[in-house]
């Protein structure tokens, strides 16, 4: 699971354009959204298309539990881990 | 039309010469006042309007009025790649790859409400703001205006079809009606047959600038199809 974390964030890095951030720079349980990384909601929008493209998950864009599943890296993580084909 | 420039930034990449601009300050392009996680999302295209129109940009908010004969095109070309290959569209080059992104981004840097225009119009481009900036004083709509405009070298697959120089540069200015006694441009169109050969053609925007910033007499701004008159007249 840690291996997932990390790669996780490594999309996150690469995908939005994160230049001087690492890795390490992300707590795992730290919001991604608003108060927490500070990501926005075109962030949203261009994370979900890095981990469909990634991970090969479906996400549901009108799900409730969608802005759940975006919380943190702990709560992606478990996302892709139960919905990977 | 008669026009007073108070203001006029210009940046040219730095690996070109340009007669006329030898003098002209070369430095790299200051997004310093742009938070890093609004900046993380600009292309080089981008970064070149924002920091001209940053550094015309005076305490009071002015009227935009932006031009650009390509816009941004490297991100429009990454965009139609990802169609020919059948991948998703970034989201965010998509909605960033509009004619008037860069204006929306900096309007709202700078919480600045005031009208903005967007113009393509060929390798006119920037006569065209110029145009519409002028009608906009003449009839009162506001009392001064900046004008940018903002165009990159093609990118290479575009080459073909290159009918001038290709120099990324962008220009801002900020005009306003010449009042009695100050000093101020004008421009005229003019009957001219170009001969100069597409390859030594400098874009318009770049010839506009050197009679900008050497306040040259007269300079016959020309593309391979129009040509106008532009005059310095000291007061």
């Amino acid at each position: 699971m840690s291996e997932l974390k990390n790669k996780i964030k490594l999309l996150i890095i690469s995908s939005l354009d994160l230049e001087d951030m690492t890795i390490e720079d992300i707590e795992n349980d730290q919001p991604l959204f608003v108060d927490g990384l500070g990501l926005d909601s075109i962030d949203a929008l261009e994370l979900g298309l890095a981990i469909k493209k990634e991970f090969n998950v479906k996400i549901d864009a009108n799900s409730e539990q969608t802005k759940a599943h975006f919380a943190s890296v702990d709560a992606l993580a478990e996302f892709i881990e139960n919905n990977r084909s | 039309m008669k026009f007073v420039v108070d203001n006029f930034s210009v940046w040219i990449a730095p690996e070109q010469q340009i007669s006329g601009l030898e003098s002209l300050p070369r430095r790299e392009l200051n997004l310093s006042w742009v938070a890093p996680m609004q900046r993380r999302r600009l292309s080089q295209f981008m970064k070149m309007a924002l920091h001209c129109m940053h550094e015309i940009e005076g305490a009071q908010t002015q009227a935009i009025n932006f031009s650009s004969r390509h816009g941004d095109l490297f991100k429009t070309s990454g965009l139609l790649d990802a169609i020919c290959t059948d991948d998703a569209l970034s989201p965010t080059a998509f909605g960033l790859s509009v004619h008037n992104a860069a204006l929306g981004i900096f309007s709202i840097l700078n919480n600045n409400t005031a009208p903005m225009n967007a113009i393509a119009c060929g390798n006119d481009s920037i006569i065209s703001a110029l145009i519409d900036s002028y009608a906009r004083l003449r009839t009162q709509l506001c009392e001064q205006i900046m004008v940018c405009h903002a165009d990159r070298a093609l990118p290479s697959e575009y080459l073909c079809f290159a009918d001038e120089r290709q120099i990324d540069h962008c220009i801002a200015l900020s005009l306003q009606l010449a009042k009695a006694g100050e000093c101020y441009f004008s421009l005229e169109p003019i009957d001219l047959e170009p001969t100069t050969e597409p390859s030594e053609l400098l874009p318009i925007s770049i010839q506009f600038a050197i009679a900008l910033y050497n306040k040259t007499p007269e300079t016959i701004l020309f593309n391979n199809q129009r040509a106008w008159m532009l005059t310095y007249h000291a007061g």
